[in-house]
């Protein structure tokens, strides 16, 4: 029998060597790494999430380069699932490129597809697309979520638009190559825990030039969206757009100057419930600002304006993603848009 | 800057190295970076409140200097008692003020007066309650001349600011801390795998077990709690009970683990509290530093058990509700501090009654008896500090019952899922003991443990900074 203080327990530290700590640090480090080189190895992202599939797909597409009087469409999820390639190209005449991937890359990681189209390709294409729904102006990405897009490590510094990651950022994007199963915890946690570690990509299918098919709608779900993106918008602290997105819009109309190619800035679909918020008006008006004043100093960049496409949640999946009947109707408008300013040349 | 967020390992990664390369003979300038870095880590949350931590570092440096040089009875009350008054109330300024203005108001607008009473509406500097608790134990001691007064003011400042355990403790003690920051320190390899460990673990227990935990707990009792029923109650307070416990032992842990790497020795805070066999033995192992300042510094001077029962009692009491109003400025804090008052008075009471110590000597089988029966009243303490009104508490009291409903079910599987370690380390430390049990492994055991539990927090630790719930105390 004990009594109650001969009951707490103690930390009793024993006489161990360096050599011996060493050791088991070593150890542990080594299972870490070989047990996150072989979780990568034998589920890769694009096997195992719909966004990593999309995500390895679009990179594939962007490093096969563009045709040099094409049009290719950049942007977030809104302009992936509303940007029919197929709609553009009878439209408009020309090959197109739907390079649009997710709002959590920013415009930054949005630009490094087209950077990635770029350097592949033996001329520049005729016209760049940029479709970005609002909250991905109220996003930020950090290095771990920069490093999905499979960009070399050593080339994140050099890419277009190049805004100079800060040490943290570059940090984390070597950790999440590193360590995947922390970058892509989300996967790797639902697979554990479902047992399911491969996707059927036919419930999710990306089109061969890139345009991909949201197959169902999810009403009920727009509106609570729509309410977080308001949040999200509103806590937005510091400049709108933010310093990063400043710079890497900036960096894109550059580009677009130096390579002699029309870049064309376009709101992505929407909830007409959400664009009837004032709070989202007032966050576009200043992201819209923005953009004419770049543009306002560049030949070849141009906003699309014209109004909001806005849509009802009966062919939404969240505010901003649409359903393949409505992406053509919007995909025929931007069209038009397009057509009004002169685009392609 | 929290423990949690990328920021800190890049931090203590540079803090680290120059710690290490200034070696221990340079201990004061290793001192002089610690309390640079010191001030770096509390002013990233909001560099105006680094003024509070100077402001009661002078008062306290300046007063323990002062007592020091004098003999003079008198004039030794008039300055601890300057002291306390000037930390208390700065304390009392940022933290209390507006509660009890509320609470009067409440109060007067109850009699069916109308108040209109001026609040500060101020925000609560991090970790005010931890320093201001730790430079007072420096004033008291001096005073009682259980300490010398410390002529490093270099010293003193980083004894206040040390950013290992600034936030949310432990509580240091003085004349713990302030020998091992006027000495070189020896960083021993035990030292640092008993450190690498306590950090390791201390990050599972927060990111993974404390994090998952809460998002069990938290749409329970925040959005849902009026349609709980069957088992829902239980799985939302066990949630906090889990969340609440690995949330601030992990902290300390962290904290324990940092100060072992730079060859620092913290109090233990945390003692497996919830193997203990009743109220008292719970607060020799629940936030061990907070309980024995109280002791210390509130229960003794109010005369502790020298007194009658009665005086006994009531003096326990006091020092528990005093205790919960430390933890927050809310009734609900005041009323947990109050119930294991009672739990205390009762023990202590049956303990007189039978002329029986409640420490006693106990076997096996009555060591778990008592620890199963005991957490009954320890669940119950959870659930008054963590619902926000009587009608919460008295809803969970009043809907629980044995019904499995899918709701609880999925709690207490998502519960089981990340609390099994915990459960597993925990009866390692309690059959040996010994809270660095692990280290008891074979070496390539020891290894594939820290392993698994650094892939545990990749895979599953839950990612947005969460902050520790014990920083807003």
């Amino acid at each position: 029998m004990a009594t109650a203080d001969e009951r707490l327990p103690l930390e009793r530290e024993r006489a161990v060597s360096a050599r011996s700590v060493a050791f088991v640090l070593a150890i542990a480090a080594a299972l870490v790494l070989v047990v996150n080189a072989a979780a990568i190895r034998r589920s890769p992202a694009a096997t195992r999430s719909f966004d990593g599939r999309t995500v390895a797909v679009k990179w594939d597409l962007a490093s096969k380069g563009l045709a040099s009087d094409g049009i290719v469409v950049i942007g977030d999820s809104s302009g992936n699932f509303a940007v029919s390639t197929d709609v553009l190209e009878a439209e408009l005449g020309r090959p197109a490129l739907n390079l649009c991937t997710y709002g959590r890359f920013e415009v930054l990681g949005a630009g490094w597809f087209l950077d990635r189209a770029l350097e592949t390709s033996e001329a520049p294409p005729s016209l760049v697309v940029v479709v970005l729904g609002s909250r991905t102006y109220a996003l930020v990405a950090d290095g771990f979520t920069l490093a999905q897009i499979p960009a070399p490590i050593g080339s994140w510094s050099d890419r277009v638009p190049g805004v100079g990651l800060g040490p943290l950022d570059a940090f984390q994007l070597v950790c999440a190559r590193l360590f995947p199963l922390y970058a892509q915890h989300k996967g790797f946690e639902l697979g554990l825990r479902k047992r399911r570690w491969t996707i059927d990509p036919s419930r999710l299918p990306i089109l061969e030039r890139g345009t991909s098919k949201l197959p169902f709608a999810y009403p009920d779900g727009v509106a609570p969206f729509a309410e977080k993106t308001v949040k999200e918008l509103v806590s937005l602290e510091g400049p709108v757009p933010s310093v990063r997105d400043r710079r890497s819009l900036a960096g894109l109309v550059r580009d677009a100057d130096a390579r002699g190619y029309d870049v064309v800035f376009a709101d992505g679909p929407v909830w007409s419930g959400l664009a009837a918020r004032p709070e989202h008006a007032e966050f576009l008006a200043r992201v819209h600002a923005y953009l004419d004043e770049i543009c306002a100093g560049s030949e070849r960049a141009h906003r699309l304006t014209g109004g909001l496409q806005t849509f009802e949640p009966d062919v939404m999946e969240n505010p901003f993603h649409l359903t393949a009947p409505a992406a053509v109707r919007f995909s025929t408008e931007l069209a038009q848009r397009l057509q009004a300013i002169g685009v392609p040349r | 800057m929290q423990f949690n967020s990328w920021i800190f390992p890049l931090f203590f990664a540079v803090v680290y190295a120059l710690y290490l390369a200034l070696g221990a003979r340079r201990y004061r300038l290793q001192n002089g970076l610690l309390l640079v870095a010191s001030y770096v880590f509390y002013g990233y949350w909001d560099p105006r409140f680094l003024a509070l931590l100077a402001l009661s570092t002078a008062v306290d440096f300046v007063i323990g200097k002062r007592l020091a040089s004098t003999d003079d009875s008198r004039r030794r009350v008039a300055l601890v008692t300057t002291s306390v008054v000037v930390n208390l109330g700065v304390l009392g300024s940022f933290k209390y003020f507006d509660f009890f203005i509320e609470s009067a108001a409440a109060f007067v607008e109850a009699l069916g007066f109308t108040a209109h009473l001026p609040t500060l509406r101020v925000v609560l500097p991090v970790g005010i309650s931890f320093y201001t608790f730790q430079t007072l134990s420096y004033t008291i001691d001096v005073y009682r001349r259980r300490m010398p007064a410390t002529n490093d003011i270099l010293g003193f400042a980083l004894f206040v600011s040390f950013f290992p355990q600034l936030v949310a403790g432990p509580i240091e003690r003085a004349a713990r801390l302030l020998p091992q920051i006027e000495a070189p320190r020896k960083i021993t390899a035990s030292k640092v795998e008993a450190g690498v460990w306590l950090l390791i673990w201390g990050y599972f227990k927060k990111t993974v077990i404390a994090d998952q935990a809460a998002l069990v707990a938290n749409p329970l009792f925040d959005g849902q709690w009026e349609t709980l029923h069957g088992l829902e109650p239980l799985a939302a307070v066990l949630a906090f009970t889990i969340h609440i416990y690995c949330d601030f032992s992990g902290y300390s842990d962290i904290a324990r683990g940092l100060a072992k790497l730079m060859g620092f020795e913290f109090l233990l805070n945390f003692r497996l509290p919830y193997l203990a066999t009743g109220p008292s033995d719970f607060w020799a192992r629940w936030h061990v530093s907070l309980s024995t300042w109280l002791r210390d510094y509130l229960y003794i001077p109010l005369g502790g058990n020298r007194g009658s029962r009665a005086r006994t009692y009531a003096n326990m009491f006091v020092v528990m509700a005093l205790g919960g109003l430390w933890h927050g400025a809310a009734w609900p804090y005041i009323l947990w501090g109050s119930y294991h008052g009672v739990l205390l008075v009762c023990e202590r009471a049956v303990a007189d009654v039978r002329g029986v110590d409640p420490r006693r000597d106990l076997s096996a089988v009555g060591e778990w008896t008592r620890i199963v029966l005991f957490w009954p009243l320890m669940l119950l303490g959870m659930a008054i500090v963590r619902c926000v009104s009587v009608d919460q508490f008295w809803h969970l009291l009043t809907h629980q019952s044995f019904e499995l409903t899918p709701r609880a079910s999925k709690g207490f599987a998502d519960l089981a899922l990340f609390t099994w370690p915990l459960v597993i380390v925990q009866l390692a430390q309690h059959s040996t003991k010994d809270l660095l049990a692990p280290l008891r492994l074979p070496l390539p055991a020891r290894g594939i443990l820290f392993a698994s539990l650094i892939l545990g927090m990749m895979v599953f630790g839950v990612r947005e900074p969460v902050e520790f719930f014990y920083f807003q105390f």
